[in-house]
């Protein structure tokens, strides 16, 4: 997934350790927490806005590494995959499911993506990580990256995009599909 | 094809999260039955991590990490195995909230914890029981001792132990069935002692935890006849010292007055 040595490492060892969180090893789990716990509550910050709530979705989702670690199933992908997978998922699950979601700012579409990346310039690999993603985002189709941008990071069903784009929903469908397709491509993502 | 449902062209939104429930479990099933759309879904998720991992990271509070970790020991882990239904049912359900009574489950946790073997040793002969002065601390000092183990600083102190990365655990095989494990670190400076499925004791008994140095023994608390439960240790942990423990009155003795078990040393 990544084409950096130290990713590529890193990624291996959070596959060992949530091999052993599985046995019940909670020194494991203690240091997959700290190798992910960041990348966590950037997400569901990102998603949620709402600091407390956020820390609170962030503990589910631990939670949720710890009971269902046996149901990781490393040939559908690697470990910080299935973890950010399940920070998204229960992130948008709380907007869908509370009034605060409803009533949330939902300035994702005028968010500038560069802010995040700048936030975290100081930190080389994150850099990397950002840069590929901005980049790759930017091969995109205003319509592909707009379509993409509230659905992930607005928490948007693609109801509600075609809604408020008052576009047809197979349009916002086929957006998202060819932009995904396009994206994976360009960071190079196999599976 | 207006009536034909078309799953593949949905993967997109479906690895966005941005399909309602309905939705989302039409697709799921579409999946099941399609190894070419498994496929691509894999790599929109990995995609999709991507997009997580591009915005700026945010350091949890570190109190976060100890409540998960006090939690995570009484909280039993799922089977591998399970169907979609079956994760869509519990995904539904929020995690934390679920009991966490599966008392079996949870002790096979502790059961797990490696045990440092090799290192029970013989305990110098400590103990005169017939001189021993028998102190009884009274029914006030154990009570308070037991409502400790819930106590949310104690649960915070243990999780941060286990969580140490100086963390050393043993386990001791206790004589009548069950185990009695220690949790040290040195950088801490404390330690813990752990029962499981410890037998029990006659009704005004306790045991009784010890830290012994070269001075001799020194009490490090008591635990009350629990089957399973914890007792943060009174006092320093320095990596030099033995921990023991013996079977006392209720309410603890000043110098141990039965033989010590050696828990770790």
């Amino acid at each position: 997934m990544h084409d950096d040595v130290t990713a590529a490492q890193r990624a291996a060892t959070d596959e060992d350790l949530l091999a052993r969180v599985r046995a019940g090893d909670q020194g494991a789990f203690a240091d997959l927490y700290d190798r992910t716990a960041s990348r966590v509550l950037g997400l569901v910050r990102r998603v949620l806005v709402d600091p407390a709530q956020s820390e609170e979705v962030a503990q589910e989702v631990f939670l949720e590494v710890w009971q269902s670690a046996a149901r990781f199933d490393p040939n559908r992908g690697s470990a910080t995959t299935w973890i950010l997978t399940m920070a998204h998922r229960r992130a948008i699950d709380r907007i869908r499911s509370s009034q605060a979601g409803r009533d949330r700012d939902l300035r994702i579409g005028v968010r500038d993506f560069a802010r995040d990346y700048d936030d975290v310039a100081e930190k080389a690999e994150i850099r990397l990580e950002n840069e590929r993603v901005v980049r790759a985002m930017d091969r995109l189709s205003d319509a592909q990256r707009q379509a993409i941008s509230l659905a992930y990071y607005g928490g948007l069903t693609q109801t509600e995009i075609a809604d408020r784009l008052g576009v047809p929903l197979g349009t916002v469908k086929t957006r998202l599909r060819d932009g995904m397709i396009r994206l994976r491509d360009e960071l190079g993502v196999t599976s | 094809m207006k009536d034909c449902y078309d799953a593949s062209s949905t993967s997109g939104a479906y690895s966005l999260d941005a399909l309602s429930a309905a939705e989302s479990d039409q697709f799921e099933g579409a999946v099941e039955t399609s190894e070419g759309l498994r496929a691509e879904v894999d790599g929109f998720r990995a995609t999709a991590a991507e997009l997580g991992l591009a915005v700026a990271p945010v350091e949890p509070p570190a109190e976060l990490k100890a409540d998960l970790l006090a939690r995570i020991g009484s909280l039993p882990q799922r089977p591998a195995d399970g169907s979609a239904a079956e994760s869509a049912a519990e995904g539904a359900a929020s995690a934390p909230e679920e009991p966490m009574t599966d008392r079996r489950e949870a002790r096979e946790h502790v059961a797990r914890r490696r045990p440092r073997t090799g290192r029970v040793r013989a305990f110098p002969a400590l103990v005169g029981a017939a001189s021993a002065v028998v102190l009884f601390l009274g029914g006030a000092l154990l009570g308070g001792m037991f409502d400790a183990v819930s106590d949310s600083h104690t649960s915070d102190r243990f999780a941060a132990l286990n969580a140490a990365a100086d963390v050393e655990r043993s386990e001791f095989g206790l004589p009548n069935g069950g185990t009695a494990s220690v949790v040290a670190s040195e950088e801490l400076g404390y330690s813990a002692v752990v029962m499981h499925d410890a037998p029990s004791l006659a009704e005004n008994q306790a045991f009784q935890l010890w830290y012994v140095d070269d001075e001799g023994p020194v009490s490090a608390g008591v635990m009350p006849p629990v089957e399973d439960g914890y007792l943060v240790l009174e006092g320093d942990y320095t990596g030099g010292e033995t921990v023991a423990m013996t079977v006392e009155p209720a309410g603890g003795s000043e110098q141990p007055t039965t033989d010590p078990m050696i828990l770790f040393s």
